[in-house]
């Protein structure tokens, strides 16, 4: 004679055994739709996503490491011509008040006139000047950078991530930008032999079509 | 043992300022006879700039940067602080051109804000700025013959700034206020009891400029906080309030004596200064 608890015991055990492959087969559902980069066509006129962009550089200190920062902010827009890719342009534009490198005394004297100035200096910008291909992803972007009042021609070596549509209807693309400048062509020279002279900024970018 | 890095800022704020100085006195010892009212100011003049060029090293002319203005304005009021001492300018005069220069002074240090500020703002910026600026060049300028007031005075506001810089956030600000106060410093080593090279109404103007631009340079590009900026200038008052009150309850005092009181009198609130700017700094640092 069956128990009660052995009644439901069996019950609980067929809705598992009905759940189980069920459940199965969503996971691997959600496999199936696992993160990878899209490879739609890039062209087009583009606005920068801020909240899906950053600036970060890094810096060395003393001889012995390399200190990064970040710029939280930035905005900007760039055309793409696939076909023509020397007709392509970019304009970048960074709020130098937002620098974050992770410790409030050290961001207020980098911003300060020991380094950008910003009470002076608020922005800084690129301006594209040409941009060429360099294999099937990668282009490079020359252009003038100002920085601390000066202006200074700065090559970006720029690589495509993906381009393709968003969930909500839009289309974006992204790039990973890279470049490397001395700090003192910008007229910074304050502390040259405890922070070097050197930066590495590295810009991601996601913008969306307008 | 100190690093190359520790010496380098050292040698940058404080002995090249210094060497200079004294190098300029000792010269400056053997041709007073010959031009005694510009030694003591050249020397002043040249130690801070050596600290000057070393440290920011980013001089540019045009000046596009506020701290451009610097030596240009220390350097401008040297022949002008001579040439209203001509027996032909009367003092309404001499403090009407004082009050004109740093006016024309504070707006070209603070002319990249200024726009951002609205003209009304700007202005009444600009009258306090001069105010208090001419204040204090002419307090200074006042005291300039009796002995080494006025360079104790400008050296305890000098090394009162560059730690107050230092702490506020601004190492350099508070470096290049550490090149005055060394050059100020080498000038009373010479100079200490009486005067040998006065500071002299050319020597105190340079040096109330090059502090009064660093001050204001604190103050509006690096955001020094207003109190301890305000007790740096209190000061003055104090000295002021000293050098009266010995002069009228001890005239028959001797000169160092008269000075040494004006200097502990004008350290009071520079230490509250440097206390305030410490509390401040570790209270915003939360350490």
């Amino acid at each position: 004679m069956k128990t009660t608890t052995q009644t439901l015991f069996n019950a609980h055990a067929r809705i598992l055994a009905l759940l189980l492959p069920a459940a199965a087969a969503l996971h691997g559902t959600a496999f199936a739709a696992d993160y990878k980069l899209q490879a739609a066509e890039p062209g087009g006129a583009y606005a920068i996503d801020p909240v899906h962009s950053s600036v970060q550089f890094f810096i060395g200190h003393l001889g012995v490491s390399e200190l990064p920062g970040r710029f939280n902010s930035v905005s900007g827009n760039f055309t793409l011509d696939p076909s023509r890719p020397e007709k392509s342009q970019v304009s970048l534009e960074i709020p130098v008040s937002s620098l974050d490198t992770n410790h409030a005394q050290r961001d207020k004297d980098l911003l300060g006139p020991d380094f950008f100035n910003a009470k002076q200096f608020p922005a800084m910008r690129f301006v594209s000047t040409g941009v060429k291909p360099r294999g099937a992803k990668d282009y490079v972007v020359t252009g003038n950078l100002t920085l601390h009042g000066m202006t200074r021609p700065v090559t970006l070596a720029v690589q495509r991530i993906g381009a393709g549509p968003d969930p909500w209807g839009g289309y974006r693309s992204g790039y990973i930008a890279t470049a490397t400048l001395q700090r003192s062509d910008f007229g910074m020279n304050y502390m040259l032999e405890g922070i070097s002279d050197t930066v590495k900024l590295q810009l991601n970018i996601e913008a969306t079509r307008k | 043992m100190i690093s190359s890095f520790t010496w380098g800022l050292l040698t940058q704020t404080v002995l090249w300022p210094l060497t200079v100085t004294l190098l300029g006195l000792v010269f400056a010892l053997l041709l007073r006879r010959r031009i005694p009212q510009l030694t003591g100011a050249a020397a002043l003049a040249a130690g801070f700039l050596a600290g000057y060029g070393l440290i920011y090293a980013s001089f540019a002319f045009p000046p596009r940067q506020s701290l451009d203005w610097l030596p240009i304005l220390a350097l401008a009021a040297w022949p002008l602080s001579m040439l209203v001492r001509r027996p032909r300018f009367p003092a309404w005069l001499r403090m009407l051109i004082g009050a004109t220069f740093v006016l024309l002074a504070g707006a070209l240090l603070l002319a990249p804000l200024l726009p951002q500020a609205g003209w009304m703002r700007a202005a009444g910026t600009l009258l306090v700025i001069g105010a208090l600026w001419a204040g204090a060049w002419f307090y200074l300028d006042h005291i300039a013959p009796r002995g080494a007031a006025a360079g104790v005075v400008l050296l305890v506001i000098a090394a009162g700034n560059a730690a107050v810089a230092v702490l506020a956030g601004s190492v350099m600000l508070g470096q290049l206020g550490g090149a005055a106060s060394a050059a100020l410093g080498g000038w009373l080593l010479l100079n200490w009891p009486c005067p040998r090279i006065p500071l002299g109404h050319a020597g105190t103007a340079v040096m109330a400029t090059a502090l009064a631009g660093l001050m204001l340079v604190g103050r509006f590009y690096a955001d020094t906080p207003v109190l301890p900026a305000l007790l740096l200038l209190a000061a003055l008052g104090t000295s002021a309030c000293a050098l009266f009150l010995v002069e009228r309850y001890r005239p028959e005092s001797a000169p160092a004596i008269t000075t040494l009181w004006v200097g502990v009198a004008a350290l009071v609130p520079v230490i509250a200064a440097v206390g305030l700017a410490v509390y401040q700094h570790f209270s915003s640092s939360g350490a």
